[in-house]
């Protein structure tokens, strides 16, 4: 790299009023060439004001440069590196603004819950319920008969971020067993709500269809509180009751594309709790989706983690005792994801849970 | 171009760069506000007291400062870390004191802007500079291109830079746009490429990957982490460019080291001159007996080591590199007293100690992106676990990290004949070239990047 503080200016440059204004040329001709996956950006952006004026920015210059050929060099090389996208489109996406929704309060209609309301949206939208213990039809699963070393489990774990703190060191504690075999896969800033960004539905699908695993370990929600739309054109605010309505149905959906017409078991592992009480509140919600989705379902089992991430409270805590009674931290600084101790304990704690269900006798100690 | 203007210039600048700062989180201006303020009244009084003849006060207001913002550092990055050692340590022997944890957010780029912040007052204290009327101080500290991430510029390198109106006919922005182009490829294509094939995986669960796979993915991280670094300083010291500000060169191929003190001489060039110049030789540095100086050695690589975090690996990073600074001078004197033939060439001879160099920073870098001693410690194991075989090594792979050392090698004679040809090139072409870069490096890049590494420290 040069040493820019010892080369001698004099004469050697360009006029600054000449470098701004073909600078800006360049900037303009560079947005031209990209305006496809800029505006493709834009269209992925949460609901709000950020997306509105990025789309209305954006769209205009995409349209201009299509016609002028000008995005042609970035299809041909995108197709070159990336090949096909997979999953359903979505359907054009509205330039406009989104429909506005009308929210009716409608009581909630399912099998063993009771509704209770936990608080109020100022549009009076329909609050989740609250599950009567009772009705967990998965809480005591009859215990399987277990693999072997020569007939391992196969264990797949997946997700969005969150799962990346934890699921290797959950394939590790696997497989350091002679009976199972896993794999982890997480991608960042996927989840439910957005399939124009990550289609979990079709890789789900792929995953069950191509590696047949036994067990399935599920976490999502981190990215899902945020509006969804839905085509053709509707856009759901976040936790409105049509919100809520298709977010379980998306919930419900994977849940019995892995589990359904099988005997594989799904261990749904909910969003533990989280620093921004905004946030937390979300993340609390979500979860009750989860359970309620879960109990509906005899082979999915919703994996109650949030004691073992809170205080004596029950509130998010960075640090937590270890077993030899040493204070670790087991967040990472964001309030959110897992540190590397907190990894390990969610680990252990899934293993003791899928051993409850199936006997991994000569498995990993996981105390 | 407002330049023209100082004051208008400076203000809006240093608007630019608080709004900048404040983007991630806005209550962390106030901090760098404080941070300003505290230090600029300081360097006044140290300055007055001087002047005066009150040395000795002049120096309690210097400690004032430097404790003001070790403070800072302190408080957010290294409280919650010193109390779980010391109620973990005494809870081993049944005491158990209830020290409050603190689990403060930290705010981007403290450690930077602080060792600049502790710079300045001792630069004024020491009368190398003049101190600076408050909105030049402010602008300084807070510049935008290098407040996050460095480089650690001495207010003695840009004062005279905000002073002297800089000659807005002559504009270096070949360099510039060489510079941030380079940056972008290395950060976006090269760092991210490596971190999600390989360096992600193998230190996430090094116990799951073969002796090839995690020696290669060590290889990775030292390529991931110079790109990344390297990447966004090429980034700050183009846009400082264009500016009209000449920012101080931080890397200078540190890969192609054959000492470790060399490679200090290429890696972070302006955190190492800022330990060797504020904490090195004040201690005494290599005057004094050669104990004395082994052992500030040895202090100022673990504290070198801390800067960048309150974790464990971080200590023991910095303990690596000051014992194998150590160990060296030891063996280089040696040799010399005891005058013994080398039985190598002296290509050979380079090349083994080109190598030792290279080895003995990446076995360093485990530990420094290790989630924790115990994490790297596995993955030394797995090293010498002698398990062959690979599932993630791929010749693209290879390919890239190879082309990476070797562009550590490629000559300065070389690299000027590049730059004096770019620099011919006319103000449209280079836009063009620019244009051209930008998206062909977004191309390329993966979806969605991850943050810069220093942007945490």
């Amino acid at each position: 790299m040069v040493d820019v503080s010892q080369e001698q200016p004099e004469k050697l440059g360009t006029p600054a009023g000449k470098v701004l204004a073909w600078g800006l040329l360049g900037l303009l001709l560079a947005s031209f060439l990209n305006s496809k996956i800029l505006l493709e950006e834009a269209q992925s952006k949460p609901l709000g004001r950020d997306r509105t004026l990025s789309i209305a920015l954006w769209t205009p210059i995409e349209k201009v440069a299509g016609s002028l050929g000008l995005t042609r060099p970035q299809e041909l090389i995108d197709g070159l590196l990336r090949g096909e996208k997979t999953g359903q489109p979505l359907g054009k996406l509205p330039d406009e603004d989104f429909e506005s929704v009308v929210v009716e309060e409608s009581a909630i209609h399912s099998q063993g819950l009771n509704t209770e309301k936990l608080n109020s949206d100022s549009n009076g939208s329909e609050q989740i319920g609250v599950l009567d213990e009772a009705d967990n039809l998965s809480a005591d699963p009859e215990v399987s008969p277990g693999p072997s070393s020569s007939n391992r489990l196969k264990l797949w774990i997946l997700g969005d971020s969150m799962v990346q703190f934890f699921g290797e060191t959950l394939v590790a504690y696997a497989e350091s067993s002679d009976v199972i075999e896993a794999e982890s896969e997480s991608v960042l800033s996927s989840g439910l709500v957005r399939p124009d960004f990550y289609d979990w539905p079709t890789r789900v699908t792929e995953i069950m269809q191509d590696e047949d695993p036994d067990v399935v370990v599920m976490m999502f929600g981190g990215n899902d509180g945020q509006s969804m739309f839905v085509p053709p054109t509707a856009w759901y605010e976040t936790f409105s009751n049509e919100w809520i309505e298709e977010y379980s149905r998306r919930v419900g959906e994977i849940m019995d594309l892995v589990s359904k017409g099988s005997n594989r078991l799904v261990m749904w592992v909910p969003q533990p709790p989280m620093k921004s009480e905004a946030f937390d509140d979300k993340m609390k919600r979500l979860n009750l989706i989860y359970e309620k989705e879960a109990l509906k379902r005899e082979q999915v089992y919703f994996v109650k983690i949030s004691e073992l991430f809170s205080d004596e409270n029950g509130e998010y805590s960075k640090y937590l005792a270890s077993n030899d009674g040493q204070t670790v931290d087991a967040r990472l600084s964001d309030g959110v994801h897992l540190s590397s101790f907190g990894g390990q304990r969610l680990s252990r704690y899934l293993m003791n849970e899928l051993g409850k269900i199936v006997d991994l006798s000569g498995g990993p100690e996981t105390s | 171009m407002t330049r023209q203007k100082p004051f208008l210039w400076k203000m809006v600048i240093l608007a630019a760069s608080l709004v900048f700062y404040g983007w991630w989180n806005w209550r962390f201006v106030f901090l760098l506000g404080t941070s300003i303020t505290i230090n600029w009244f300081c360097a006044k009084k140290i300055s007055d007291e001087s002047a005066k003849l009150e040395n000795f006060l002049a120096r309690r207001w210097m400690q004032t400062a430097v404790i003001a913002n070790l403070s800072l550092l302190g408080v957010y990055k290294y409280y919650d870390f010193f109390v779980l050692e010391i109620s973990n340590r005494l809870n081993q022997v049944g005491f158990d004191i209830g020290l409050p944890l603190l689990d403060l957010t930290l705010p981007i780029g403290i450690s930077f802007f602080t060792f600049q912040a502790i710079s300045y007052v001792i630069d004024v204290g020491r009368e190398d500079i003049e101190p600076l009327p408050l909105l030049d101080f402010a602008v300084y500290l807070s510049f935008f291109p290098q407040l996050v991430a460095g480089p650690i510029v001495r207010a003695s390198e840009m004062a005279p830079q905000m002073s002297t109106r800089s000659d807005p006919r002559y504009l270096q922005s070949a360099t510039a746009y060489r510079l941030i182009l380079g940056g972008l490829f290395k950060k976006v294509v090269i760092s991210s490429y490596l971190a999600d094939v390989i360096v992600q995986d193998v230190f996430a669960n090094p116990s799951s990957y073969s002796s090839t796979d995690i020696m290669v993915g060590v290889y990775a991280y030292a390529i991931q982490i110079y790109a990344d670094f390297s990447g966004y300083t090429d980034i700050a010291i183009g846009v400082a460019l264009l500016l009209g500000f000449r920012f101080p060169q931080n890397f200078d191929s540190p890969y192609r080291a054959k000492s470790l003190q060399d490679f200090w001489h290429r890696w972070h060039i302006t955190l190492s001159a800022w330990l060797r110049d504020y904490l090195y030789i004040p201690l005494g540095g290599s005057r004094g007996t050669r104990r004395r100086l082994y052992a500030n050695l040895m202090l100022t690589m673990i504290l070198g080591g801390l800067w960048h975090g309150n974790k464990g690996t971080f200590l023991v990073w910095g303990l690596i590199h000051g014992l194998a600074l150590v160990v060296e001078r030891i063996v280089s004197e040696r040799i010399n007293e005891s005058q013994i033939r080398n039985p190598f060439s002296p290509r050979i001879w380079s090349l083994i100690r080109w190598m030792t160099t290279f080895h003995v920073v990446c076995l360093a870098w485990i530990f420094f992106r290790a989630p924790s001693v115990g994490d790297a410690l596995t993955m030394l194991g797995g090293l010498f676990s002698f398990r062959f075989g690979t599932d993630l090594v791929t010749s693209t792979l290879l390919l890239v990290i190879l082309g990476a050392i070797g562009m550590q090698f490629v000559s300065k004679e070389v690299r000027e004949v590049f730059q004096a040809k770019t620099n011919e090139v006319s103000a449209p072409t280079q836009a063009l070239l620019f244009a051209l870069g930008l998206v062909f490096i977004d191309w390329l890049g993966p979806d969605g990047v991850a943050p810069f590494i220093y942007f945490q420290f």
